[in-house]
């Protein structure tokens, strides 16, 4: 299927679905563009596997917004209410600030790399063949001679450990 | 106990690490992406924690050369930079005796079943580049492509092993020219045509002259038994079943690339960026549905005054955004 099919699709069944949430239809519009921008903005990739639920989850997180937004507008807001709204609550999900944090980053590298060599060597090689060679769950599989669910497997415990560092 | 079982059936991932190793599988199904949705509804933080996850193995990237030697243990190319396979872009470099071996390294990896004879001229990704032939011959290649020359005393041979190519072919009825892709040849004495690989074989566009398209090759007396023959102004497609029946087009428009610009009649805009992100130096991304339903008739200049994202954005109804990870976002204006 072509790019442009792939997004007509995903328009189209989340305007069926946004709009069976009970969204006005001009709304539903707005929400709908909103959120292809927003997916965009935070590097997820149209032809990537979880394109569909996370397109789904931030429209409608950013329905509820709109929603919640009304209301407090009915409401009469407060100064507090428009602060809360610039916050942008949960539909804006952490956007990087790269200027800020490269000290700190440089650090949680080395940290990284400490924890992908301590990792048991079949779980970090398929990690590693996954992130920096970005073959498939497949090849990797046929590589080390384990099944794709084992390479999922290895790739899941090496994200969990790096979670783990960095939460020290 | 309950909980013990429950863990026992149900294989389902739990966080937001284990849906990200979940969604990189080859055969993620409608189940899948149905569970991995009902968790991120099932609770607020769980799409910012999937995408931290995903960010944070993202921000791995600068550690790649880090793990040069583990990638080359396990069997695999050399480390990719972030700007794409590192390859030598200039024939020049062949001339020192490392360069050279980086060439011949680089140019096996990318076509591990062509051995064949030839000279090999190639353009980045970005660039239209301009080559003449020993013969006199001129060729255009398309930006990311790539044609293996070989000129024989019987045949001069061209073979298209990557994107399209432009050719002016110098007249010389003793010596024909063919130009190969999709197992067919393309078999001229003098003409002016492009070739071009598709996702479904390749296609022939004869701006001028006389080209035959044979499965044989011009070597053998009977090439032109059974070839198909073109027309100016007409175009060939080429697929697995050989080629089909020549068909009067528009064959300007298509090839306009040769005069380092692109032509759209009645295009959906989301064409034209997708056409215009071949020659860009950075990735776009159509972020607008929109744009699939606005058609323009444009012609995009791919060389002049600053890049090519800003003539477009000054010559379409476009808007242009650009992310901290370096892809320009384009939404209809």
């Amino acid at each position: 299927m072509s790019p442009e099919a792939v997004v007509a699709d995903l328009r189209r069944e989340l305007i069926v679905w946004l709009t069976r949430k009970g969204g006005a239809a001009a709304d539903v519009e707005d929400v709908v563009q909103d959120a292809f921008l927003r997916f965009h903005r935070a590097g997820h990739r149209l032809e990537s596997p979880d394109a569909r639920p996370l397109l789904f989850v931030i429209a409608r997180n950013l329905q509820h917004d709109r929603w919640k937004a009304e209301t407090r507008e009915t409401r009469r807001r407060s100064d507090d209410d428009v602060h809360a709204l610039d916050a942008g609550p949960r539909a804006i999900a952490s956007e990087a600030s790269p200027a800020d944090d490269r000290l700190i980053q440089r650090q949680n590298l080395a940290a990284a790399a400490a924890v992908i060599r301590a990792l048991p060597p079949r779980c970090r090689d398929a990690f590693l063949l996954h992130r920096f060679e970005a073959l498939t769950y497949r090849q990797i599989a046929a590589r080390l001679g384990v099944s794709v669910s084992m390479v999922e497997k290895y790739v899941a415990e090496a994200l969990r450990q790096l979670k783990k560092s960095r939460e020290g | 106990m309950i909980d013990r079982l429950t863990a026992l059936f149900d294989r389902r991932p739990r966080t937001a690490e284990d849906w990200l190793a979940r969604m990189s599988r080859p055969d993620v199904d409608a189940r899948d992406q149905d569970g991995f949705l009902a968790w991120l509804e099932a609770d607020p933080d769980h799409l910012a924690r999937y995408e931290a996850a995903r960010a944070d193995s993202l921000a791995l990237e600068p550690l790649r050369a880090m793990f040069a030697a583990d990638l080359a243990r396990l069997g695999q190319r050399p480390a990719r930079t972030g700007a794409g396979l590192a390859r030598p872009r200039n024939r020049a470099l062949a001339a020192g005796g490392l360069a050279a071996a980086a060439l011949t390294v680089a140019v096996t990896l990318a076509w591990p079943m062509l051995r064949s004879p030839g000279e090999l001229y190639r353009s980045s990704p970005t660039q239209i580049r301009d080559v003449v032939l020993a013969d006199g011959s001129r060729v255009t290649l398309d930006a990311d492509s790539a044609i293996r020359v070989d000129l024989s005393d019987d045949v001069r041979r061209v073979g298209l092993e990557r994107g399209a190519a432009y050719f002016e072919v110098a007249h010389d009825a003793a010596v024909p020219f063919q130009v190969a892709l999709a197992d067919q040849r393309v078999i001229v004495t003098g003409t002016r045509f492009v070739t071009a690989l598709t996702d479904a074989g390749g296609e022939v566009f004869l701006l001028e002259g006389r080209v035959s398209v044979s499965a044989r090759d011009a070597g053998d007396p009977d090439a032109l038994a059974g070839a198909v023959r073109l027309l100016p102004g007409q175009r060939l497609r080429l697929t697995a079943d050989g080629p089909g029946r020549p068909e009067q087009v528009d064959v300007e428009t298509p090839t306009a690339w040769r005069k380092r610009r692109l032509v759209f009649r009645d295009a959906p805009l989301s064409e034209v960026v997708a056409a215009a992100g071949r020659y860009a130096d950075r990735p776009l991304v159509v972020a607008d549905a929109r744009l699939a339903r606005t058609r323009v008739t444009a012609v995009l200049p791919l060389t002049g005054q600053g890049t090519l994202v800003e003539r477009m954005d000054r010559l379409l109804p476009i808007s242009v955004e650009t992310t901290t990870d370096g892809r320009t976002l384009i939404r209809a204006e």
